[in-house]
C-alpha cells in the first residue's frame, strides 16, 4: 500500500467516512471530525507511519491536505 | 450577595472571554440591582449557556435575585429543549442575542450579548429551598434534573477554594461548559476568592485556545478525562506554559497511565496536579487528592473535601472500616443536593437526600485513608468521559424499532448492545451513534437468540456478561 493510500485508510477508519469523501475532508465539512474524531485520527496516523505529531501539528491538522503536509514534515513520502 | 461578590474590588475583573468580553465585580453588583428591578423573585429561568461573560453574569445575578435557573447549553438539541420546556414550563429565558431574536419571546433586558426574555407562562410552584437546577451530564437526552438547594454551590465554592488554596491572583481557565457541574464549580471557587476567570469556547485542540491562555496568563487548568486524553495527544509537556501552576482533573476516572504521566509532569515541572472527584448530585467536588500524594497514590480520588464525610458501605448499609474492602461510596456534606426532578410537580418537593448521597460507585480505601473508585453499581457508562445511560439507550433503541427487545451493557471503552434481530444490526449501531453523538466504534451490536431474563421479567445482565 502506498503512503497516500495508508493516509486515506486512516481517514476512513478514524472518521468513519467513505473513501470517496476523504480527499475533500476538512474539520468543517465532516460531522465526526470533532475533538474525538481528531484524537482517533491522529492516533491511527501516528501508529500507521510510526511518527509522533508535534503540538502545533495536532492543532493545525484540520484537513486532509494539512495531513499530507504534516507527513512531509516527518519525511514521509507522499 | 452570593460569594460576597459585592465585597470584592469593584474594578477587578471577574471574567474575560475568548470573544473579547469582559466583566468586572462592580458590573455584577450593578446588574443584580438592574435585574431585581425588572424581574420578580421565584421565576423559573432557562439559562442557555455559552462560556461568555454575558451568560455568566446572567446566571450569577439571577441566582442572587432568588430566581431558579436551569442551566443548559445554548447548543442544546432542539427536540430536547422542547421536551424540557413542555416538562418544566419556564417563565423566562436568559439566552444569546441570536436565539432571542428567533424565539419570538418578549425581550425584557439586554446584557453583553445575552437577553432576558419573558415566555408569558406562569412559573411552576418552586420549593422555597430550591436554588437552581442542572441536568445530569448525560448524552442520551433524559429530561431528569438535579434539584439544588441554597447553600449547595456556596459551600462547595468555599470548600474547593480552600482545598486549592486559591487567591485573588488566580487566572482560572474554564473551557469546561459552565452548565456542567464541574465547570460551574471551577467558576464558583474562583469567584469566591475574587479571582479572574478565562472563559473559553475555543476547542482545546485549536491554536486559538493556547494563544488565549498564554496571552491571558492562565494559571489553573481543570479537565475531564477526555481533556487529558487530548493533552496527552498534544504532547502538552512540550509546551512552554510558565504561568500555569495547577492542573486539576475531575468528572471521571483517568486511566492509571495518564494519571501517572500528569502526576510526574507536575512534580518535574514545579506544578501541582490535583485529582478530584465529584457528581452533579453533590454540586460537583466531594473529594480530592493532595498534589503531594499523587505520585504515590496513582488512580486515587483522595479523601473528602472540608465539611464533608466520605465512607464506604456494604450491601446491608453498614460502614466498612477495614482497608482494601470494596463497598459503595457514600458522601455526607453541605453540598449534597435535594434530589431529582422529572416533572413540574417535583420542583415543589423538599429535600429528599437530606445531606447524604450514595454515589453508586464501588470504591475501596487504602491503609493511608485514600479512596479509589473500582467500579459502578449504577447502569451507565462513561464513553470518552460522557455519561451514557444504559437504560435510556435501551429505551431509545426499543422505541425506534417498534418495541424491539434489546439489552445494553459494556464498560467505559465500549457499549455492548444485544439484540435478537440480525437484520437490524447496522441500523441499531447507526441510531445509537447518532443519538449520543459518539463515534460508531464505541458501540458493538451483538445478535443473540433471546435476551436472558429473570422470572420477574427483568434482564439478567450477569448472563450477558458471561457470553
Amino acid at each position: 500500500m502506498s503512503n497516500i493510500e495508508k493516509l486515506k485508510e486512516a481517514f476512513v477508519e478514524g472518521l468513519e467516512i467513505p473513501m470517496e469523501e476523504v480527499e475533500a475532508a476538512t474539520m468543517e465539512s465532516v460531522d465526526k471530525w470533532d475533538s474525538i474524531g481528531q484524537m482517533s485520527l491522529v492516533a491511527i496516523i501516528e501508529e500507521a507511519f510510526g511518527i509522533e505529531f508535534e503540538p502545533d501539528e495536532v492543532m493545525q491538522f484540520t484537513s486532509f491536505e494539512a495531513g499530507k503536509n504534516i507527513l512531509k514534515n516527518h519525511d514521509v513520502e507522499i | 450577595m452570593l460569594f460576597d461578590l459585592d465585597k470584592k474590588p469593584a474594578s477587578s475583573l471577574a471574567a474575560i472571554d475568548d470573544a473579547g468580553g469582559q466583566l468586572t465585580y462592580g458590573e455584577l453588583v450593578a446588574l443584580r440591582g438592574e435585574l431585581a428591578a425588572v424581574l420578580p423573585e421565584r421565576e423559573m429561568v432557562f439559562c442557555l449557556c455559552e462560556n461568555r461573560v454575558g451568560a455568566l453574569a446572567g446566571f450569577l445575578t439571577l441566582y442572587d435575585c432568588k430566581d431558579v435557573c436551569l442551566l443548559l447549553s445554548a447548543h442544546i438539541d432542539k427536540t430536547l429543549l422542547k421536551v424540557l420546556e413542555e416538562t418544566y414550563g419556564p417563565s423566562y429565558y436568559w439566552m444569546p442575542e441570536a436565539m432571542a431574536g428567533e424565539s419570538g419571546y418578549e425581550r425584557v433586558y439586554d446584557y453583553k450579548g445575552f437577553v432576558l426574555c419573558k415566555t408569558g407562562k406562569q412559573a411552576p410552584a418552586l420549593h422555597p429551598e430550591l436554588s437552581m437546577l442542572m441536568t445530569t451530564s448525560g448524552t442520551t437526552g433524559s429530561p431528569k434534573l438535579v434539584r439544588h438547594k441554597y447553600g449547595n454551590i456556596e459551600s462547595n465554592a468555599k470548600n474547593v477554594a480552600t482545598v486549592f488554596g486559591w487567591t485573588p491572583e488566580e487566572r482560572g481557565i474554564i473551557d469546561l461548559p459552565m452548565q456542567y457541574t464541574m465547570g460551574l464549580n471551577v467558576i464558583n471557587s474562583h469567584l469566591y476568592v475574587g479571582a479572574t476567570l478565562l472563559l473559553i469556547e475555543a476547542n482545546l485542540m485549536s491554536p486559538q485556545y493556547w494563544a488565549f491562555i498564554k496571552e491571558q496568563k492562565g494559571s489553573n487548568f481543570t479537565g475531564v478525562p477526555f481533556s487529558y486524553e487530548i493533552l496527552n495527544r498534544l504532547r502538552f509537556w512540550k509546551m512552554d506554559l510558565p504561568y500555569l501552576t495547577t492542573i486539576a482533573e475531575g468528572g471521571g476516572k483517568l486511566s492509571d497511565t495518564l494519571f501517572k504521566t500528569f502526576a510526574d509532569y507536575a512534580v518535574n515541572n514545579g506544578k501541582r496536579f490535583f485529582a478530584t472527584f465529584g457528581t452533579t448530585e453533590t454540586s460537583a467536588r466531594l473529594a480530592f487528592l493532595p498534589p503531594t500524594e499523587a505520585v504515590t497514590h496513582i488512580g486515587s480520588i483522595g479523601h473528602a473535601i472540608p465539611e464533608g464525610k466520605l465512607i464506604l458501605v456494604d450491601e446491608n448499609g453498614n460502614e466498612i472500616t477495614e482497608a482494601d474492602v470494596e463497598g459503595e461510596l457514600r458522601y455526607e456534606g453541605p453540598n449534597v443536593t435535594m434530589g431529582y426532578g422529572t416533572c413540574e410537580e417535583d420542583l415543589a418537593k423538599g429535600d429528599e437526600f437530606c445531606g447524604v448521597y450514595a454515589t453508586g460507585d464501588l470504591a475501596k480505601k487504602d491503609a493511608d485513608g485514600f479512596f479509589y473508585i473500582v467500579g459502578r453499581k449504577k447502569r451507565f457508562l462513561k464513553l470518552f468521559g460522557l455519561r451514557v445511560s444504559l437504560d435510556q439507550s435501551e429505551k431509545i433503541i426499543s422505541e425506534n424499532f417498534g418495541g424491539m427487545e434489546c439489552a445494553c451493557t459494556g464498560d467505559d471503552s465500549q457499549m455492548l448492545i444485544y439484540i435478537t434481530q440480525e437484520d437490524k444490526k447496522d441500523e441499531v449501531k447507526q441510531l445509537i451513534s447518532e443519538k449520543t453523538g459518539l463515534m460508531a466504534k464505541f458501540f458493538e451490536v451483538k445478535v443473540i437468540e433471546a435476551i436472558p431474563r429473570f422470572e420477574s421479567g427483568k434482564i439478567n445482565y450477569r448472563l450477558l456478561g458471561n457470553r
